[in-house]
C-alpha cells in the first residue's frame, strides 16, 4: 500500500487545511464549487478519523513525527483512542454541518460569502484536528489560534450589526484566553526548555519543579485560558451572546466541537503534564473546577428557563452540560474521568441536533422565539420529532445516551461519597426538564392546530438533524462504543505518576 | 483621497521608482537566504509587500489596485499554503514523513535537500506579499472595490 498506516494523523490534519487553500482558489474559476469540494473533503476526514481508531485500538497509539525527526525536536503528532474519539466527532460534525449548509446558507448568505463560509468551515476542522492531536503544547496552540480565528470569522459571517457586535465581543474575551494560554506555555518552556507533553512531564518531575511559582501560574494561565475558551462558568458570558447571533450551523459545530475541544485539552494538558497529584495536591485545580461545576449546572439551567430566544436557551444549557463534563473531572476518580468524557461525546451529538432543528425552524418559519413555537409539531413534524429525541436525550430519561452519561456522572458521584453533586446532577435534570419540555408541549400540545399546514424541511438539513438524532438513541444502547475508545486513556491519564 | 495620486512631487515619484526595485531585490534575497541566515519566507514577503505599499501611497490608491489587482492577488494568497502542502504531501508520497526531504529520491543530498525549504520559504512570500498586501486595500478604501 502506498500510504502507510502511520501517515493516517498528518492527513487528518492536511486534508481540511489544505483543501481550505484549495477551495479559496478552486472557487476564483468555478463558482458554487465550494459545497462539493468540502463534502468530499470532510467525507475523507471522516473516513480516515475512523480508520485512525481502528488503528488504535488494534495496534496502539501513533506518534508521528515531521520532517523525519525524533521528538522532543520534531512537531509530535500523538494519536490516542481519545484523541482518534475526538477527531471523529469533530469530522463528523463538520460533515453533518456542510450538508446540512446547503439549503441553509444560500439562503442566508451572498454567493460571495457562502464561499467564504465552507472555507471557513474547512479551516475550522483542520485546526480542531490539530489541536486535539497535537503532541506538544505549543502546537495545541496554534490549532487554537486557527480554530479560534475560522470560528470568530463564522459567527461574524452573518455580516449584520449584531452578529458583527457579538463575534467582536467573543473575538475580545478569545485572544484573552488565547493570550493567557501562550503566556502559561511561555512559563513551562522557560522553566523545562521543552514543549513537548511527555518531554514536559518527565522535565517538571526530574528538576523538581513541583513548587515552583513559575509552574504555579503557568497552570493558572493555561485552565483560565482554555476555560475562557471551553466556557467553563464563569467564564461562559461570551457564549450566548455569541450563540443567539450566529448562524445556526455555527452554533451547532461551535458547541458541539470547539468548546468540547477546550475542555478536552484542559483534561488533557492538566493530566499529562502537571499529573493527577499536581492538580489535586499542590494546586487544587480539580476541586476548584468541581465546585465551579456544580454551581455553573445549577446557574445555567436557571439561566435557560429564563430565555425566551430558544439559541440562548441552548447556549445556557451548554454552560450547564459542559458543567457536567468538568464535573466528571472534578469528581478526581478513574470512573468520573469516564463519565465526564462520555458525557462529552454525548453532548456534542444532543446539542449539535437541538442546534440543526432549531436553524430548521428558523430556516422555514424564521421563528426563534419559545412562545411563537405553537403548532410546530403539525408544521413540520419530522423536525420536532428530532428535536424531542434529543431534548429527550438531554434531560436523561431512557434509553437515550444522556442518560448513560448521567447515570455514570451519579455513580461516579455516588462511588466517591460525594452525594452533594449526586444531589445536584438530579436537580439539574428536573430544571432540564423544565426548560425543554416547556417547547416540546407548546410544539404539540399549544395550539394553533388549525391553521398549520405542513411545511417540512428540506432533505439536506433533515438528514443530519435525523442521523443525529438517531445516534442519541443508538449510543444510549451502544454507549460501550465510545466507552472503548474512552476507558483506556481514562486508567492511563489518572495512573500517571510523578515518579517516572 | 481615492482620487488621483496624492502628490504631484516629481522628486516624490522619481525616488519612489528607483526605490521600489531595489526593496523589491532585497525581499527576493531574503526569501531566498531563508534557510541560510536571519530573515524567511515572512519577512521577505512583508518587504515586497512594503514596496507594494509604497507606490500604493505615492500614485495613489487606485494605481495601487491596478498594479496588484484583486483578482490576481486573491488567487495568490491560497497559493503560498498550497505550494507548502504539496511538498509535504510529496514526502508523504514517497513513504516519509510530512515535509522529511530526505524521502524525495532527488533531494536524498541534504545539500539539495535545502532547496526544497526554499521552496517553501518561496510559497510562504507569495502569499505574505499578497496578505500584506490586500490588508492595507482593504484598510485604504471601504468603499472602493480595492
Amino acid at each position: 500500500m502506498l500510504l502507510n498506516q502511520n501517515q493516517l494523523p498528518i492527513l487528518l490534519v492536511l486534508i481540511p487545511l489544505f483543501g481550505a487553500y484549495l477551495a479559496a482558489i478552486s472557487v476564483l474559476f468555478k463558482k458554487k464549487i465550494n459545497n462539493i469540494l468540502s463534502l468530499i473533503l470532510l467525507s475523507l476526514s471522516f473516513f480516515l478519523s475512523l480508520l485512525t481508531a481502528n488503528h488504535v485500538l488494534t495496534s496502539g497509539d501513533i506518534s508521528y513525527h515531521t520532517a523525519g525527526l525524533q521528538p522532543p525536536f520534531a512537531i509530535e503528532i500523538v494519536v490516542d483512542p481519545l484523541s482518534a474519539l475526538m477527531t471523529i466527532i469533530i469530522t463528523s460534525l463538520s460533515l453533518l454541518t456542510v450538508i446540512y449548509s446547503r439549503e441553509f446558507i444560500r439562503k442566508e448568505l451572498s454567493d460571495k460569502r457562502e464561499s467564504y463560509y465552507y472555507i471557513l468551515v474547512l479551516l475550522l476542522t483542520g485546526g480542531l484536528n490539530w489541536f486535539v492531536i497535537a503532541g506538544d503544547i505549543f502546537n495545541m496552540f496554534v490549532g487554537l489560534e486557527i480554530l479560534s480565528i475560522s470560528s470568530y470569522s463564522l459567527i461574524a459571517i452573518a455580516q449584520n450589526k449584531e452578529a458583527i457586535a457579538s463575534a467582536y465581543q467573543y473575538l475580545l474575551m478569545g485572544s484573552i484566553g488565547s493570550s493567557f494560554f501562550l503566556l502559561g506555555t511561555g512559563y513551562l518552556y522557560i522553566m523545562t526548555g521543552t514543549l513537548n507533553f511527555a518531554d514536559l512531564a518527565i522535565r517538571i518531575a526530574q528538576l523538581g519543579l513541583f513548587n515552583s511559582e513559575a509552574i504555579f501560574a503557568s497552570t493558572a494561565f493555561i485552565v483560565t485560558g482554555l476555560s475562557i475558551k471551553g466556557a467553563i462558568f464563569p467564564l461562559h458570558v461570551w457564549m450566548p451572546d455569541a450563540y443567539s447571533k450566529a448562524l445556526a450551523p455555527i452554533c451547532a459545530l461551535s458547541s458541539g466541537a470547539i468548546i468540547e475541544a477546550a475542555v478536552y485539552a484542559l483534561i488533557r494538558i492538566t493530566l499529562t503534564v502537571y499529573g493527577i497529584e499536581f492538580i489535586t495536591e499542590i494546586v487544587p485545580v480539580k476541586t476548584i473546577l468541581l465546585w465551579l461545576a456544580g454551581i455553573a449546572i445549577i446557574i445555567g439551567s436557571l439561566y435557560a428557563i429564563s430565555q425566551s430566544n430558544i439559541k440562548r436557551m441552548l447556549a445556557y444549557s451548554s454552560v450547564s452540560q459542559m458543567g457536567y463534563i468538568v464535573m466528571g473531572y472534578g469528581i478526581g476518580t478513574q470512573l468520573g474521568l469516564s463519565a465526564g468524557i462520555l458525557h462529552l461525546f454525548n453532548h456534542s451529538i444532543m446539542k449539535a441536533c437541538l442546534f440543526f432543528a432549531v436553524g430548521a425552524i428558523a430556516y422555514k418559519t424564521g421563528k426563534t422565539d419559545l412562545y411563537e413555537y405553537e403548532g410546530m409539531g403539525d408544521k413540520m413534524p419530522v423536525t420536532m420529532m428530532f428535536f424531542s429525541l434529543a431534548a429527550i436525550s438531554m434531560v436523561g430519561i431512557p434509553p437515550t445516551n444522556g442518560f448513560i452519561s448521567k447515570f455514570y456522572l451519579v455513580w461516579a458521584s455516588a462511588s466517591s461519597t460525594r452525594w452533594i453533586f449526586a444531589a445536584i446532577i438530579l436537580v439539574s435534570s428536573l430544571l432540564n426538564a423544565i426548560y425543554f419540555f416547556r417547547i416540546i408541549n407548546k410544539a404539540y400540545f399549544g395550539g394553533g392546530h388549525e391553521e398549520a399546514s405542513r411545511d417540512e424541511a428540506p432533505y439536506t438539513m433533515l438528514v443530519p438533524i435525523g442521523v443525529l438524532a438517531i445516534s442519541c438513541v443508538v449510543f444510549g444502547l451502544a454507549f460501550n462504543i465510545p466507552l472503548s475508545l474512552i476507558e483506556p486513556v481514562a486508567e492511563k491519564l489518572m495512573t500517571l505518576s510523578l515518579i517516572i | 483621497m481615492s482620487e488621483g495620486p496624492i502628490t504631484k512631487d516629481v522628486l516624490v515619484k522619481t525616488v519612489t521608482k528607483i526605490l521600489i526595485p531595489p526593496i523589491q531585490l532585497f525581499g527576493l534575497y531574503v526569501i531566498m537566504h531563508g534557510h541560510i541566515s536571519p530573515g524567511g519566507g515572512f519577512q521577505g514577503g512583508v518587504i515586497i509587500a512594503s514596496s507594494f505599499i509604497l507606490y500604493a501611497l505615492v500614485f495613489g490608491y487606485r494605481e495601487g489596485a491596478h498594479r496588484a489587482k484583486l483578482k490576481i492577488r486573491q488567487f495568490l494568497e491560497p497559493l503560498g499554503p498550497i505550494i507548502f502542502g504539496t511538498i509535504g504531501l510529496i514526502c508523504i508520497l514517497f513513504s516519509g514523513n510530512f515535509l522529511q526531504y530526505s524521502a524525495i529520491p532527488i533531494l536524498a543530498n541534504a545539500e539539495i535537500a535545502a532547496t526544497a525549504i526554499s521552496l517553501v520559504e518561496i510559497g510562504i512570500g507569495i502569499t505574505v506579499t499578497a496578505v500584506i498586501f490586500s490588508i492595507f486595500m482593504a484598510m485604504g478604501g471601504r468603499k472602493t472595490d480595492g
